[in-house]
């Protein structure tokens, strides 16, 4: 049961069609991938009632702006402040109902780096491994470009309701907030004791233009290596704090090749790579460290908040008539099963 | 190879709050190297609770894990049960036909020059045996080799390429490898294959493991058209696939 949904992009800047990504694939050296900021695309989904791993549009530092044909549901989180309805401003972390003939448009991101566009129901993208992520490596992804037209299988008919305004619910996801510098916490890589100091905390960085989706380049006083012996390839973890011979650090982001000869000074939480997939050019570093205890009490915390809002998602479309938009793998839905991780 | 009595010992550093990096301690390279690549492959076949990756490489193995439903103590655990009871797999042979240097391997005269010795010989030596698949690495799959001996180790290029073809066989230390895909990359470019590696469509994504055996053998750029485009494996004779199918 549904509707085609179609999405004239009108506008695109640097944006395509993500998910989290090919995970389970490093014995064959397959680097993951999947969104940047995988929570950010995570909330979006779960606030239209999609599975929490659906395809949905990434922009990289740059806004966009569509078209939707037909009405439609939709949710902008990350780095956007407003998504531009008919010129008419409304809030991002929610879900917004679309009538038809409506031009959406994000902004150019004035803080965080990039913003995450989902649309109730099946975003249609070529999979490869699973998964829609683009690799440029292995040559798959969708791109998006001006004049492009996306296809969304919705159970979403639209909402007349006049009397409610947009947006349609008050779900209450949250915004993200842009503190500067960015905080990233870090537990110690097997390396850290090769370096004076062993640790970042007191040091300063800042995030070079020559970063991405691979890696995050970042300049700054850097530790000084006490030893010269070689480190032999070796699997890196999303998250890594390399420390490369030509100076600065380098933070591996989730498309990160799989093996690498860096020493590796410490590694950043679960919940600060997502931080660090909103870092922008010229943005200050500073590293906080913390145990591994601290950092997964975290990491439960953001998956109990999930799992709530997940289940007001729930109660909130079923009274109002629309429970049956929602995905049967939405957290809300009974035997959705446990919530996936979002880890590396 | 000579085996030592005494049994690879694991020693496990924090990385991360999703990850456990091991370190093989053993006596010899070949040693570190097989207790790696037997821990990886036991992970795969019986994967532990909340396990959800795994690398293998020279002598270090890198596990992830959900850290919500598990913990290092709880992935680890079984490890150094897994290592007693690791079995060593067939190894399989694969040949893989190379245009060796003009515009295929455009490194090679000088590689050659800096190891002291004439293209020709470089290329003879190259293929004088077989190299052994280290484990597969990035970029996609790559396969990480040891082979013959080469008189000094081969320095990488002082500028990295950003766009090496598929197929390209380079060197870098004593090492080689093959690009699976176009991609940048560091090493030195000696020659190219026209087989693909790399199968999307394919579960296993590369036809070779770690252990398995590559041998390289000089062709003509005339013969490269003939070649392009077929896998590795379809230049071997049945005798090779048959055995590959037999795990053990």
């Amino acid at each position: 049961m549904g509707t085609d949904l179609d999405v004239a992009i009108e506008q695109a800047g640097h944006a395509w069609v993500q998910d989290l990504g090919r995970p389970g694939h490093c014995r064959t050296g397959i680097s993951a991938n999947g969104a940047s900021d995988a929570h950010a695309a995570t909330v979006a989904n779960a606030l239209v009632g999609n599975a929490l791993s659906a395809p949905l549009i990434e922009t990289t530092g740059s806004g966009i702006t569509f078209t939707v044909e037909s009405p439609c549901l939709l949710a902008v989180t990350g780095a956007a402040d407003h998504v531009w309805v008919d010129g008419t401003p409304q809030p991002v972390g929610e879900a917004l109902s679309i009538e038809a003939a409506s031009r959406v448009h994000l902004d150019a991101p004035a803080r965080g780096w990039r913003s995450y566009v989902a649309f109730n129901g099946r975003l249609a993208a070529a999979e490869v491994l699973g998964s829609v992520s683009p690799d440029p490596l292995l040559g798959v992804g969708r791109f998006l470009h001006p004049g492009d037209r996306l296809h969304v299988r919705t159970a979403f008919a639209g909402f007349d309701q006049p009397h409610l305004r947009l947006p349609l619910f008050r779900l209450g996801s949250g915004r993200p907030r842009w503190r500067l510098p960015l905080r990233v916490d870090v537990t110690p890589g097997p390396d850290a004791r090769e370096f004076v100091p062993d640790d970042l905390d007191s040091l300063a960085f800042q995030v070079s233009p020559r970063s991405d989706y691979v890696g995050l380049r970042l300049s700054g006083e850097t530790p000084r290596r006490t030893v010269s012996t070689e480190i032999l390839s070796r699997g890196v973890p999303v998250g890594a704090v390399e420390v490369p011979p030509t100076g600065g650090l380098l933070v591996l982001l989730r498309g990160r090749l799989v093996t690498a000869g860096y020493p590796v000074m410490a590694v950043a939480t679960a919940t600060s790579i997502d931080r660090l997939g909103q870092a922008r050019p010229g943005d200050g570093i500073v590293f906080r460290a913390c145990t591994v205890d601290e950092a997964v009490a975290e990491l439960r915390q953001r998956r109990d908040d999930l799992a709530a809002l997940c289940a007001r998602v729930g109660s909130a479309f079923g009274a109002v008539g629309l429970g049956d938009i929602i995905d049967p793998k939405h957290p809300s839905r009974p035997g959705a099963g446990q919530m996936s991780p979002t880890a590396g | 190879m000579t085996r030592s009595t005494t049994r690879p010992r694991l020693r496990f550093h924090e990385y991360g709050d999703s990850g456990v990096l091991v370190d093989v301690v053993a006596p010899s390279y070949a040693e570190r190297w097989e207790a790696a690549q037997a821990l990886a492959d036991s992970l795969v076949a019986d994967p532990p609770h909340g396990f959800l990756d795994v690398v293998g490489s020279f002598e270090h193995v890198f596990v992830s894990f959900d850290p919500l439903v598990t913990d290092r103590a709880g992935v680890t655990e079984s490890f150094d049960r897994r290592l007693q009871t690791g079995s060593r797999r067939r190894r399989r042979r694969f040949r893989v036909p190379v245009v060796y240097g003009g515009a295929s391997g455009p490194d090679l005269d000088e590689v050659a020059d800096e190891l002291g010795m004439t293209t020709p010989r470089l290329v003879r030596l190259h293929c004088s045996r077989p190299w052994v698949v280290r484990f597969c690495g990035s970029p996609a799959g790559a396969p990480l080799m040891d082979g013959p001996d080469l008189p000094a180790p081969v320095a990488r290029c002082r500028h990295p390429r950003t766009r090496v073809p598929s197929g390209s066989v380079a060197l870098s230390g004593k090492q080689c490898v093959i690009y699976p895909v176009n991609s940048p990359g560091g090493w030195r470019l000696i020659g190219r294959t026209p087989l693909n590696l790399l199968e999307l469509e394919n579960e296993t994504l590369v036809r070779y493991r770690p252990g398995d055996l590559i041998q390289f053998m000089p062709i003509q750029e005339s013969e490269w058209e003939a070649l392009a485009g077929r896998v590795l494996g379809q230049l071997d004779r049945p005798a090779d696939v048959s055995s590959a199918s037999r795990r053990v």
